[in-house]
């Protein structure tokens, strides 16, 4: 690749780029611009250009081969309920289950915690119309074409910018949702409108009705969006498509992500799950766990067999839906997340968050409870003069005052006690939330690599390495930017699912399963083939859920083409026995009962020319030129002050090395290497830590 | 049995040399090992039980049998493990006990289950030799044999009809399931392989806690791990003693009736609850009449869980890690045995949980609102809140379906679909479920109907279901179904509350009660035949059949149509003092009925282009011209009542009872204030169905209504519900010390 890749991350707060050229790799930040994000992102791509001595125009209409965008916005509109006014039709007796789901109770204590689902469509919006299939995908109950015509009037008079169409069974037979669609288009073919059945063809109508629910609340922010940003492009010399990244690790074209923008949700942490699964690849590492840590939040997931693992069936912000994403645990520890004492007088952490306004209390910005950013200040991890670079300061004698009143005092401990004590804490309950990806999934968290990124999270992830045992740990070099780094490294993937319900003993009802298959085959390589790949880049893969008769939640397996075919030992039957017992245990598979296939899975993935990275030649040596200074930081596992040496992140060139305790400082990330571990600069640049 | 958790009142005494971060670090351990287990359970259970319903639990004990993590969905069985850890221990140690030893516990009687269904396991952790703790896993499980499918027997005269009985039985060695016991099972239960695979289950789940237990030991070893568990229950008994100690010495006391029809008469058997506040520890008094030969009578742990625990835990111990220490603080007393709150056997007890333990429950629920209402803190006043429902309508089905297959199914859709009582914070959440399940859920419509021989008709609000308020309490669902591809199935139904609903606080209103119906012989497959929609009650002609609230053998045929309608929670505060946009929004949300708004909420309600307007200036004028009726002294209007602390509705100042909006002396703080207002009653039959809320009126000691209002600004102090015939002091506080 000749040209200049672009990843470029718009987060809540930042606006983050990645470019690369060959071997070279240049960052770039801005804020991002909420009225207008393409603000920010123009703003970010000046600061690129400059860095490649080229002006915008020059870097895009000369330069540019790629551009990757991952973005907040339907994270953001899901989490603020800020979206469309939405129509539903839906299946006559049902309305209600728009509004309740299968039940409002959380799993909270406190029963004044316990509220209704958020309702996004008002009452008067969600219509229900005569029809119903059976379980079959029989008409039971025919469509009445005058009473949906006179339902959408009702609904267009509301003043609805979108409509779903939400029947049962339509995952049997389509037929009444699509006669809807063109019912609704007819009347009015500016309305945006999403079946159940194009948003996830899966049973369990509830998920189903509100993915495409949230779709329609999420299309408008999003399609002007992307307007915004493919115009913009265009306008200033951008000839390619502009490709952007879902949660799921892929990519989607701009009219994909126009008719299903719910796809783009949680786009950003996956961006740094993909970036790892390339370090993976490239070092050939079987078993991977990363994290991020943001303002509020610390997300985590294990990459296995250089794959980021899938979850499906998916809570997005309060409602669960049938989406399918990387599985990421995400846990209220942040720089912003707020310490102070529980209900026995016990030290916490979280989940509670500073914000970005008032923020922590070293900010200065009226914030009075202190953060962990406060806490980190005032150990000595972060310098109170040199924040980011030097662009803010940092006042640690009211970040010191606010620990000694909101903890010190009522512990007998003074600030940096009180900060270590919340730093420990934030360790635990990072340490916890690794357990949560790799031991209950049954992986040894001891024989993974941890790869942590961000600003953050290279302060605390020696720390957490030590309480799983890990001792094989990754910074990369661009650590703040790493998920906008991840964008570029991301594949065309069009993952499709169809709800089949075959008893696998049933060898009569093999063919339709066989049709099913193609069918979903066929549709899956129709779309890549759409956004412009050929057959031949296409590589299909398959998988199933399946459940015992009897129960009621499924279990995913991947599975060969032919696998269906299968029968007897060593079949489809035998393999699912075997994985079933592997995640739970001996003597747990049910052998007794029947096994039926549920949902059909598809996966397509087109590869996309990646960012070709080498490494350099290494000559290992000790970092003593790096070495810029000490000054005392107060260490939490040690409890007191050590004088600390620090190193200059660019002058530690590949192959230096030191043992620690020492702290490097990079730009934009600190990274703490604890007395007894020893990091390496690699020849990718990145930092290893060996613990 | 009928006393438990008896440790003196004093604090906790904490060790200062242990390090706090580090008891919270093992503190989350604890709990995340019994988060783990539950995990392995909910992904291995065939049951929708487990699945949806999360009827289960998954609990951690020391090697003294003590609490120290568990798995939040249950509450209850926070006490059913508990005695079941004890009672094994008492029984196998210290020689009869071996690594990887299976115990099976669901005798109510002996082993704590809150009643047969729930089959629990309890498994020894050892390291090496070394017994370091416990693991209990529980589930109800769809049926344990005896005379009823789904583990309840409305029809059981004594305990040995009801179901198979393990009073924590070795079940098998070794983590694995003895062949002999298996094929015990198979002889005894209907489903034999569901009951085992979900055995297996639970034992997989105990085998997940103990692996992470171990490498917790190898961590920080045997003896640190002892302190830091100790330090840990003494912060949370410390925290709880200090939450005791903000409300007032005296005695809360309230009344129930459990409701029993069936076998015949529609009795009621009441039962009463003295809360007795000393200093900082909580004594829990019940009583009841004579135990009963059919399934309502409470087991112990139905009274200690469902009773008592989840009401505390919900309402004032919400933020309080739970271990032992929370045990600590509580005493409970139920009396000599042979009632319906400390019976013996032979007494039925499989709706123990649902019956006469939710009764209890609604009882402490009440006397803590009641408590909390008199605390100096406002924090604690705060934690006021109108009844919980803690009732539904229960159903099981029994039959063969066309394609020759057995089909047990036992639906909670309408036990999980019951709303929540209102908070002094908002409405109550709809659709909410017992107090004591956590994250309850039911399965869709599209898994009934994959896995079940049903066709769902609708699924929707119950309308009115939620007790009229300042804040409203929340509603329940109402659903109906039919047999699809299947007839002649025979099914039982258990309601527990469809004359008695739960009640206000605070001149809150009750809620609506439960009810069950079958439409036989109606039109609907014929209607369906030719493609007309049978999605409301409305489009259907038949004969309604309303159920008895305990029914068994009802014949359930192609075509009949079974509709049940589940209670809503009582509301929070006096409904005429409820903002008119807020009565307004739920009228256009279709939670209450014009009736409702214009009765209750004495709204003046218009339709404006087919729309329903509330007239807010219109509203207040009425509201003050209705209570102007009742209370003729009445001189402040009720819109400046309802700024001035609403929800709340009396207070305590200067030694006297006040009304909480205008000020007005209600009499010193010794004397009942109820006492000295005449309340008006009305019978709760007639005017609920006026309004268009669900209630079955009885025709022999009918219930009342019994509200009270100030006699200076005329809102509404409170509503009790009363039964002819029976004396009771309403429900109240003594500062008099028990």
């Amino acid at each position: 690749m000749s040209g200049i890749s672009i990843g470029i991350d718009v987060g809540g707060t930042h606006t983050d780029l990645i470019a690369i050229k060959g071997e070279r790799a240049v960052r770039a930040k801005a804020l991002t611009t909420h009225n207008d994000y393409s603000e920010g992102i123009f703003g970010a791509l000046e600061g690129a250009a400059a860095e490649f001595d080229l002006s915008v125009d020059e870097l895009l209409a000369e330069q540019a081969e790629t551009f990757v965008n991952g973005n907040t916005i339907v994270t953001n509109a899901v989490a603020e309920l800020k979206g469309a006014k939405v129509g539903v039709l839906v299946s006559g007796g049902f309305a209600d289950i728009v509004r309740f789901g299968r039940g409002n109770r959380s799993n909270e204590f406190d029963d004044q915690q316990q509220l209704n689902l958020p309702q996004i469509v008002p009452k008067e919006c969600i219509i229900e119309v005569d029809e119903r299939m059976d379980r079959d995908g029989n008409v039971v109950v025919p469509l009445n074409r005058q009473q949906i015509e006179q339902a959408v009037r009702t609904l267009l008079d509301a003043g609805v910018d979108a409509i779903a169409v939400c029947f049962l069974w339509c995952t049997r037979n389509d037929r009444h949702e699509r006669e809807a669609e063109r019912i609704i288009n007819e009347i009015s073919p500016d309305t945006f409108v999403t079946c159940s059945v194009s948003a996830a063809s899966v049973f369990r109508e509830y998920e189903r009705w509100m993915t495409a629910i949230l779709n329609c609340y999420v299309q408008p922010p999003v399609n002007s969006f992307v307007t915004k940003v493919s115009d913009g492009l265009r306008n200033r010399g951008y000839g390619r498509a502009v490709e952007f990244f879902n949660g799921l690790g892929g990519v989607l074209g701009a009219e994909e992500v126009r008719k299903l923008p719910i796809l783009l949700y949680s786009s950003g942490p996956a961006g740094g799950a993909i970036g790892a699964a390339a370090l993976a690849r490239r070092y050939d590492i079987e078993n991977l766990l990363c994290g991020d840590m943001g303002g509020t939040s610390f997300d985590t997931t294990l990459i296995h067999d250089k794959k980021p693992i899938v979850a499906q069936r998916c809570r997005i912000g309060s409602f669960d839906t049938a989406i399918s994403l990387l599985d990421i645990i995400s846990i209220g520890a942040g720089g912003g997340s707020l310490v102070g004492l529980d209900a026995r007088g016990v030290p916490k952490v979280g989940p509670q968050s500073a914000g970005s306004m008032p923020g922590p209390v070293c900010y200065g910005n009226g914030g009075t409870i202190p953060a962990m950013t406060d806490c980190m200040v005032t150990l000595g991890f972060l310098r109170a003069d040199n924040y980011l670079g030097g662009t803010h300061s940092l006042d640690v004698e009211a970040a010191k005052a606010a620990l000694v009143s909101h903890v010190g005092s009522a512990m007998g401990w003074n600030a940096e006690q009180s900060s270590a004590g919340a730093y420990n804490l934030a360790v635990a309950n990072m340490a916890n939330a690794l357990r949560g990806v790799s031991i209950r999934r049954g992986y040894d968290p001891r024989k993974c690599t941890f790869v942590a990124y961000g600003g953050a999270l290279p302060m605390f992830a020696a720390a957490i390495c030590r309480q799983l045992n890990i001792t094989d740990m990754i910074v990369p070099n661009h650590s703040s930017a790493f998920s906008a780094y991840g964008l570029l490294e991301a594949d065309y993937i069009r993952r499709k699912s169809a709800t089949i319900g075959w008893t696998v003993e049933d060898r009569g009802a093999l063919n339709s399963m066989v049709d099913a298959r193609d069918a979903l085959e066929q549709d899956v390589v129709g779309e890549i083939e759409r956004a412009g790949f050929s057959r031949d880049d296409i590589q299909l893969s398959h998988g199933a859920d399946f459940r015992y008769a009897g129960q009621l939640n499924e279990m995913y397996m991947d599975l060969d083409r032919d696998d269906i075919l299968t029968e007897g030992p060593g079949g489809m039957r035998e393999k699912f026995d075997i994985a079933y017992e592997e995640e739970f245990g001996p003597d747990t598979a049910w052998r007794d009962s029947g096994l039926m296939l549920v949902n059909y899975v598809v996966t397509g993935i087109a590869a996309r020319e990646k960012p070709h990275i080498d490494p350099v030649k290494v000559e290992k040596h000790a970092a003593n030129d790096a070495l810029s200074g000490t000054r005392p930081v107060f260490l939490p596992d040690s409890q007191q002050h050590v004088e600390t040496p620090i190193y200059d992140s660019e002058k530690m060139k590949p192959g230096a090395w030191f043992e620690g305790p020492g702290i490097i400082e990079v730009r934009d990330t600190t990274i703490y290497v604890p007395r007894d571990a020893v990091v390496e600069r690699d020849g990718y640049l990145n930092f290893r830590l060996t613990l | 049995m009928n006393k438990q958790a008896q440790k003196p009142a004093n604090a906790a005494e904490l060790s200062s040399d242990l390090d706090p971060i580090t008891a919270e670090v093992v503190r989350c351990a604890f709990d995340n090992i019994a988060d783990e287990m539950a995990v392995v359970l909910l992904r291995t259970s065939g049951s929708p039980v487990l699945t949806e319903a999360k009827d289960f639990s998954a609990v951690l004990f020391d090697v003294a049998g003590r609490q120290i993590g568990s798995a939040g969905y249950v509450l209850a069985h926070l006490a059913s493990s508990r005695i079941a850890i004890q009672k094994v221990i008492e029984k196998r140690l210290p020689d009869d006990l071996e690594p990887g030893d299976i115990f099976i516990c669901n005798d109510p009687y002996t082993v704590g289950a809150l009643h047969q269904g729930d089959v629990g396991i309890v498994m020894p952790i050892h390291q090496g030799d070394v017994l370091i703790g416990w693991t209990f896993t529980n589930a109800h499980l769809i049926d344990v044999g005896g005379v009823s499918i789904s583990g309840i027997a409305p029809q059981a005269h004594d305990c040995f009809e009801e179901a198979i009985r393990f009073p924590g039985s070795r079940a098998g060695q070794n983590g694995i399931l003895d062949r002999e016991w298996i094929g015990f099972i198979h002889a005894n239960v209907r489903v034999p392989v569901s009951f085992i695979n979900d055995v297996r289950s639970l034992i997989a789940a105990c085998h997940a806690g103990a692996v992470r237990m171990r490498s917790l030991v190898d961590e920080y070893g045997i003896e640190t791990l002892d302190q830091y568990i100790d330090y840990n229950i003494g912060l949370s008994e410390r925290a709880f003693r200090e939450r005791i100690a903000q409300l007032p010495n005296g005695t809360a006391h309230t009344y129930d009736s459990v409701e029993y029809d069936g076998r015949g008469p529609a009795e009621l058997y009441d039962l009463s609850c003295e809360m007795i506040i000393e200093g900082n520890q909580l004594r829990f008094k019940f009583e009841g009449v004579e135990q009963i030969d059919a399934f309502i009578n409470a087991t112990p742990s139905a009274v200690a869980g469902i009773g008592v625990i989840t009401p505390i835990i919900c309402q004032l111990a919400f933020d309080i890690p739970f271990n032992e220490g929370i045990w600590n603080c509580i005493e409970i007393d139920t009396g000599p045995e042979g009632t319906i709150v400390n019976p013996r056997i032979p007494a039925p007890v499989t709706n123990a949980h649902m019956e006469t333990g939710a009764r209890v429950g609604r009882m402490v629920n009440e006397a803590l609102s009641i408590a909390c209402s008199v605390s100096d803190s406002p924090d604690i006043r705060g934690r006021a809140a109108g009844q919980t429902t803690n009732s539904g309508a229960g159903a099981a089905w029994f039959g063969v379906k066309d394609d020759g297959t057995l089909a047990i199914i036992f639906p909670l859709d309408n036990l999980v679909g019951i709303g929540g009582g209102a908070q002094t914070t908002g409405d109550g959440q709809d659709l909410y479920g017992f107090h004591t399940t956590l994250a309850v859920s039911f399965p869709d419509v599209e898994v009934h109907e994959l896995v079940d021989p049903f066709f769902v008709l609708w699924r929707r609000y119950s309308l009115n279901s939620g007790g009229a308020g300042y804040y409203r309490g929340g509603l329940g669902m109402d659903q109906a179904y039919m047999l699809w591809k299947a007839d002649n199935f025979s099914g039982s139904g258990f309601l527990s509350a469809v004359e008695l609903p739960s009640r206000g606080f605070s001149g809150g209103y009750p809620g609506g009660a439960s009810r069950s119906a079958i439409i036989r012989n109606s039109d609907v497959l014929r209607k369906l035949a030719s493609g007309e929609s049978v999605s409301s009650p409305e489009k259907i002609v038949g004969e309604l059949d309303i159920l008895a609230a305990k029914v068994s053998n009802v014949p359930l045929r192609e075509g009949d149509v079974y509709w049940a309608t589940s209670s809503g929670s009582g509301g929070l505060g006096d409904p005429f003092h409820r903002a008119p946009e807020q009565v307004e929004r739920d009228l256009h949300d279709a939670k209450i009925s014009r009736e409702s708004a214009e009765e209750l909420y004495g709204a003046v309600v218009s339709e404006v282009n087919g729309k329903l307007t509330v007239d807010a200036q219109a509203t207040w004028e009425k509201r003050d011209r209705c209570r102007a009726e009742i209370v003729k002294s009445k001189r402040h209007s009720l819109r400046k009542s309802a700024e001035n602390n609403a929800p709340s509705s009396v207070a305590i100042t200067q030694g006297h009872w006040n009304c909480a909006h205008c000020a007005a002396d209600l009499g010193p703080k010794n004397n009942d204030w109820k006492a000295g207002i005449a309340p008006r009653v009305r019978a709760i039959g007639a005017f609920f169905d006026d309004i268009g809320t669900q209630v079955r009126t009885r025709d022999e000691q009918p219930v009342f209504l019994s509200e009270r209002y100030c006699p200076e600004c005329a809102s509404c102090l409170s509503v009790d519900i009363e039964i002819e015939g029976k004396e009771r002091i309403p429900p109240g506080f003594s500062f008099r010390a028990a």
